[in-house]
């Protein structure tokens, strides 16, 4: 009985010690999850009250007040701030609906499928066909090598397609006027790897292109490298810094990987090129079937 | 009435601060990023600077910067969506005199570029 209280004796200080270990995981994991709730909130804030849409709302409905004369049960207004206030509470229904979109994407289920090059090939070609709209913003070129590999890949065609149209608007996003975006296809024995390839736009003073320690944060909810806002992209389907967080989930779903990063390649198509530059290059890895 | 240089790299936005500046009865200059900024700011003489912080190109704690190397007497003020004291302290530090965050309530907006103006 006495070896026994003495166990139990020690027992007491190793007990507390993984109490307080498990405290401090805990805190930890809580602060955490604090971070990432502000991360979130900072985020979608940004997002709001920028450019086209919420933010602006408020301010044009203020303008209004601020120049409407009353007469009796009428009030009269700017026509002009009137108008803009109307266009930027449509923008805001759009907001409304692009979070619609979001938790849907979040729910949907994917079909994986074994499917063949042609058909892939005709998916990627969908995407470019749904992406021209964004090409156009800044007049960029898009090049394509043709899709090629033997044998079959495990994807969903629809997952597929919707990875590829985020990867082609971040392209068109980030990259500089009239610059040339690259879509190549290789393979190995067991893998398919789909790379889209584009210029690093220079922001003296925020990041460029896509440094080391941002390579795995592009992909969380809601974060973005530069709290710039865009409004020529604002029919995007997504927006708010989720779209490549989808994306990697949709990749994952279907057994595959989704990486973004930087490489230098040469600033001409021609190997013996000294001069080398910045890429991003957003890669979707996908396993050949059977 | 004042001579103001806004940089904002939204359209809408600079639609909006231009609205709210000539409805306070002032003369606006817009630029769409900081480069253009420093452009017009060296084409023109200016008796108060707004300019966003996250722009393209050149952004607003850059324009500031060179803003300040060829004058140190024309106000600054910062109208931009980031809220935290860490940018602000950065902001300051290049030398903005007054942080505006978005929305911006246009009254309120207006008093405070009177107030600095005065």
């Amino acid at each position: 009985m006495n070896d026994n209280n003495a166990v139990l004796d020690k027992n007491i200080p190793l007990r507390s010690e993984l109490g307080q270990g498990l405290k401090r995981h805990e805190g930890h994991e809580r602060n955490m999850r604090v971070h990432f709730a502000r991360s979130m909130l900072r985020n979608i804030l940004h997002s709001a009250s920028q450019g086209l849409g919420i933010g602006a709302v408020l301010t044009y409905a203020e303008m209004l007040q601020m120049g409407a004369t009353r007469d009796k049960n009428r009030v009269q207004v700017d026509a002009g701030i009137y108008d803009a206030l109307m266009e930027n509470a449509a923008a805001g229904r759009q907001w409304l609906a692009a979070f619609e979109n979001i938790l849907s994407a979040f729910e949907k289920q994917y079909a994986c499928e074994n499917i063949a090059a042609d058909i892939l090939s005709r998916e990627f070609a969908a995407a470019v066909n749904d992406a021209e709209k964004f090409r156009g913003i800044k007049n960029q070129w898009l090049s394509m090598d043709p899709v090629t590999f033997s044998g079959r890949v495990r994807v969903s065609r629809e997952g597929f397609r919707e990875i590829m149209d985020e990867l082609l608007l971040n392209a068109f996003k980030y990259s500089p006027p009239s610059s040339r975006i690259r879509i190549l296809c290789c393979s190995t024995e067991k893998l398919v790897s789909f790379m889209i390839v584009n210029e690093v736009e220079t922001m003296r003073g925020g990041v460029s292109g896509v440094p080391p320690e941002y390579q795995k944060k592009v992909f969380e909810p809601f974060f973005r490298l530069n709290n710039t806002w865009d409004d020529r992209f604002r029919d995007q389907r997504f927006g708010l810094g989720i779209g490549l967080t989808l994306a990697e989930n949709v990749a994952n779903a279907c057994g595959g990987q989704l990486y973004t990063y930087e490489i230098d390649l040469p600033v001409t198509d021609t190997e013996k090129s000294a001069e080398s530059a910045k890429r991003i290059v957003s890669e979707l890895v996908l396993e050949k079937a059977g | 009435m004042a001579k103001i240089l806004a940089v904002d790299d939204s359209e809408p936005m600079r639609q909006m601060i231009s609205q709210t500046l000539i409805s306070g009865e002032h003369e606006v200059v817009l630029a769409c990023d900081g480069e253009e900024g420093v452009k017009k700011f060296a084409e023109d003489r200016f008796d108060l600077v707004i300019t966003d912080i996250n722009m393209p190109v050149l952004d607003g704690f850059g324009l500031v910067r060179e803003i300040r190397q060829r004058d140190n007497g024309v106000p600054i003020l910062a109208l931009t969506t980031e809220s935290e004291d860490e940018k602000r302290r950065s902001g300051a530090a290049a030398g903005v005199d007054g942080w505006i965050v978005k929305p911006f309530k246009p009254a309120q907006f207006l008093a405070i570029i009177k107030q600095v103006l005065s």
